[in-house]
């Protein structure tokens, strides 16, 4: 579970502190139906995830972008991504909208539209927009950063051929 | 009008329900413009997902924190749990990708049937399609197929006492990767698509802009006749004769011939395609395998009926016309066809007719504009 909150909010800390708050859910409201406690947990964790990301949203709107880190400048939780295409999604990831950061993410994972729905609180007929929508903004942002990357690194796509 | 983004997303994804899942496919049956939205949304879809994989690698491998409590179960339960469902995601679309191919299929078939082969045809007896009938299917039938699609499909093996696998082996040929669609040049469109026709550089007051050529796959089936007769024995005195196995039919679709005229917002598309034919084994008795398949308990009732009472058999299509299509049979330049009403547009149809040889439609047009598109394209 934690290393699904990771994946989710591309933070170790954060995920330790949700992963605390999901167990803490489970041992003071736990679900009726025992049998999937699991799946429970994770859905949980999704939610947690999401508004965990919305207030990290709000804060650093307030903060009006003092304080964020440019694109170049390699944050440490990027130092411990040793991979550079990894990193380079954390970073588009980063720069999503929670709702679709958590909708691409758990799309990917190949979550249904009902539990994508639960975890970002939208109408299950609502999930295929965001989701499209998301997938177009994160390649836009992808593409940018690649060419980006490309020229200050030097690695191009001549290298991946070779 | 076209269905929105979401939709098609959705649809893609194999989360629409049974009732939408169908008029989408009816409607990407007939609008190109769409086929191609919901191709780069399956483009997007791929390209994000492999991007991803490092990514999802790399939290992977993250240990867990020593203040955590370790509970290894979890992930692997978890795991479990998404492979299945990937799992019923690819078939949930597999489906519903069956269902536009059906729908392509029946628009690329019943744009179809040719003139007997020549030598082919002392080997072989082949069926042309000339004729087609509109059979109608409720949504009631639909949710019968599907649930039967469902038994087929079921990760855990097949629900229920019927898995059509069992009744025989069905062979999907593509042609080439490269070879699969080509954008032609009209000199090239009889060599590619074996169709002559007339190809104005303007129709119904827009300009030609391209003309693309699909090789269709190759289909047989193989039926499995042992396995068909200890089932068929338990509902029905009708078996199959013992000599059918091992024989094997094949469909041949034509290639299909699409024509863009006008911006793919605001124009139409014309198809033509030679006749589909149907090959099968001289001494294959096709009247019983169709006897014996038509009395299969799980066929809707009416569906059953409908496709029975269809007399020549061996040359007629049948169309099934899903509620919402609204096919209506109609004579196109003195020759028999058929339109469907576009569901998103009600401006726009799909019109088909046989001309020739060989099966043409239209979709993107009004009607009266269509038919007189139609007596342009001889």
């Amino acid at each position: 579970m934690y290393r699904r909150l990771y994946y989710l909010l591309g933070e170790r800390a954060a995920a330790e502190d949700i992963c605390q708050e999901a167990f803490l859910k489970l041992y003071h409201r736990p679900p009726r139906e025992k049998n999937n406690l699991s799946s429970w947990l994770l859905r949980v964790a999704a939610n947690l995830a999401y508004n965990h990301l919305r207030g990290e949203e709000r804060r650093r709107r307030r903060e009006d972008g003092q304080f964020r880190t440019d694109v170049g400048v390699i944050s440490v939780e990027e130092a411990v991504i040793r991979n550079q295409e990894a990193r380079l999604v954390h970073q588009c990831l980063a720069k999503l909208p929670p709702r679709d950061r958590v909708c691409l993410l758990l799309k990917n994972t190949g979550h249904s539209y009902a539990e994508i729905a639960l975890a970002i609180e939208v109408d299950k007929h609502s999930v295929g927009t965001i989701l499209a929508r998301a997938r177009r903004h994160f390649a836009g942002l992808y593409s940018e950063l690649e060419g980006r990357d490309d020229r200050v690194s030097g690695r191009g796509y001549s290298s991946d051929l070779s | 009008m076209c269905p929105e983004e979401g939709i098609l997303q959705t649809y893609l994804d194999g989360e629409l329900d049974m009732d939408m899942s169908v008029r989408v496919a009816g409607h990407l049956a007939g609008c190109a413009a769409c086929r191609e939205r919901l191709r780069s949304l399956e483009e997007l879809a791929v390209s994000t997902t492999n991007v991803f994989a490092p990514y999802r690698r790399e939290t992977a491998a993250m240990g867990c924190p020593s203040r955590l409590p370790n509970m290894p179960h979890l992930p692997y339960l978890y795991q479990s749990l998404t492979k299945t469902r990937r799992f019923v995601n690819m078939f949930q679309r597999y489906k519903w990708f069956a269902g536009i191919a059906v729908s392509v299929l029946a628009l690329a078939v019943f744009l179809s049937w040719a003139p007997g082969r020549g030598l082919a045809a002392q080997f072989l007896n082949i069926f042309r399609m000339e004729r087609i009938q509109v059979v109608e299917i409720t949504p009631e039938d639909m949710a019968q197929l599907a649930k039967l699609l469902d038994g087929i499909e079921g990760i855990d093996g097949p629900v229920g006492e019927v898995d059509i696998r069992n009744f025989g082996r069905v062979r999907v040929e593509h042609p080439p990767d490269a070879a699969w669609i080509v954008e032609a040049d009209p000199t090239q469109v009889e060599e590619l698509s074996g169709l002559k026709l007339n190809l104005p550089v303007t129709l119904a007051g827009r300009d030609r802009m391209e003309i693309i050529i699909e090789q269709p796959p190759t289909i047989t089936f193989t039926p499995d006749v042992e396995n068909l007769n200890s089932y068929l024995r338990t509902h029905s005195k009708v078996l199959l004769p013992p000599d059918l196995a091992g024989q094997t039919i094949t469909f041949n679709i034509p290639p299909l011939l699409r024509a863009q005229y006008g911006q793919a917002d605001q124009g139409f598309a014309l198809y033509a395609a030679r006749d589909l034919t149907i090959e099968v084994p001289q001494d294959f008795d096709l009247a019983s395998l169709r006897q014996a398949l038509l009395r299969l308990p799980f066929l809707p009732e009416n569906f059953r009926r409908q496709l029975a009472a269809i007399e020549d058999w061996r040359h007629t299509l049948p169309i099934p016309e899903i509620q919402g299509m609204g096919a209506t049979e109609i004579s196109v330049n003195g020759n028999q066809g058929v339109y469907f009403v576009n569901e998103f547009d009600t401006n726009a149809v799909v019109l088909a007719w046989r001309q020739g040889d060989s099966w043409r439609a239209i979709s993107g047009l009004p009607l009266e504009e269509a038919l007189l598109a139609a007596a342009e394209v001889r």
